[in-house]
């Protein structure tokens, strides 16, 4: 299992190698997180280490999350998420973020991707358009759902319009490009899920595995 | 200026007050660096040695050609077509005619790979894109105003 590292889509763009080469990359600026609880098999029956991530002023938390923060003395957080993974070397309090990264590294990243809204076949399943002439008016229809008398009803998971996108999508294997650690921000090579601004979980693998 | 006078007398009389306010713009700075990173991270790659470039120009490429372990520069020489993108990301595209057949290649301008652009000629076109250029034959395919003349 593999270590969440939180953090923002800023955009796209290239780096221009020395040798001429053209790299496409993605900017996400990486939030950065403190480890909380660290669960092991003895007291919960499973491992795991509890992260949370960006600070915020205590009141903009509900009650029973302030409680929590105050029990376990540290700096309250906005998100708070478990990583299933076995790691020796991180303790409570340890800071997540860059240092978790290292150029080079693949790593899997996780994000909602773009909302498409109620989308026809073509779009959503990648069906062929009909004739656009001819007198043809099957232009973007589904064309036949199926057989008649028998089975007499439309086979479950048949491919129809409806919603598209914004759905929590993993891209895998793609690698970290390069780091700015003054702005917080990792260049990951290819393209990311979702919009500007857009929450990722970017999956590494822990360093005491 | 109202801000920076209300600091100094802060300043003056103790320390601790006059420190707050100063942590409050360093944080409101880089939150407006990153609006903005992208463009940033693209200038900071741009090439300083690039001249000023327009569609219409008449211009001489150098592009580097590497063939295994050889590098040798080719040049490529015609009229600039379109420019393309912004900062680090601007290509043009470079048309000529040889034995009237058209021939259009694109450049990155800030590779690496392009060390040299010179401009020849300063093209008066009314134009932003010289598509119209592609449907001409003859003389008249190349054929572009000087500008000032």
């Amino acid at each position: 299992m593999k270590l969440k590292v939180l953090g923002r889509k800023i955009g796209m763009t290239q780096i221009i190698e020395s040798e001429g080469t053209v790299v496409p990359v993605s900017i996400v600026e990486i939030i950065s997180g403190q480890v909380l609880v660290i669960k092991s098999e003895e007291s919960d029956g499973y491992e795991s280490v509890v992260i949370g991530y960006q600070d915020v002023e205590e009141d903009s938390l509900i009650k029973p999350r302030k409680g929590y923060f105050q029990k376990l003395n540290i700096s309250p957080k906005k998100i708070v998420r478990e990583s299933r993974t076995v790691s020796h070397e991180l303790s409570v309090g340890d800071e997540i973020g860059m240092g978790q990264i290292n150029v080079g590294d693949s790593i899997d990243v996780q994000g909602k991707t773009i909302g498409k809204g109620f989308a026809g076949v073509i779009k959503r399943h990648g069906f062929a358009c009909g004739p656009m002439s001819h007198g043809s008016k099957s232009h973007r229809r589904p064309g036949s759902i199926g057989g008649g008398t028998d089975p007499g009803r439309v086979w479950k998971g048949k491919k129809m319009a409806g919603r598209m996108g914004n759905k929590f999508r993993t891209i895998r294997n793609l690698t970290v490009a390069s780091k700015d650690i003054e702005n917080n921000v990792l260049f990951i090579k290819g393209s990311v899920p979702g919009k500007k601004g857009n929450l990722l979980v970017i999956k590494v693998e822990s360093n005491g595995n | 200026m109202t801000e920076d006078k209300t600091i100094e007398t802060k300043e003056e009389s103790t320390k601790e007050v006059a420190e707050a306010p100063v942590v409050e713009v360093i944080e409101k700075k880089k939150s407006a660096k990153l609006s903005n990173f992208v463009t940033d991270f693209e200038k900071g790659q741009m090439k300083d040695d690039v001249p000023y470039l327009a569609t219409g120009d008449t211009v001489n490429v150098s592009q580097m050609i590497v063939e295994g372990k050889k590098k040798r520069i080719q040049k490529f020489e015609g009229v600039i077509l379109k420019i393309q993108g912004k900062y680090s990301r601007q290509s043009i595209t470079v048309r000529k005619v040889v034995n009237q057949i058209g021939v259009e290649k694109s450049f990155l301008i800030h590779s690496p790979l392009v060390p040299e652009i010179n401009v020849l000629k300063r093209g008066k076109v009314r134009k932003a894109r010289l598509f119209y250029l592609r449907d001409r034959k003859g003389s008249k395919a190349t054929r572009i105003k000087i500008k000032g003349s």
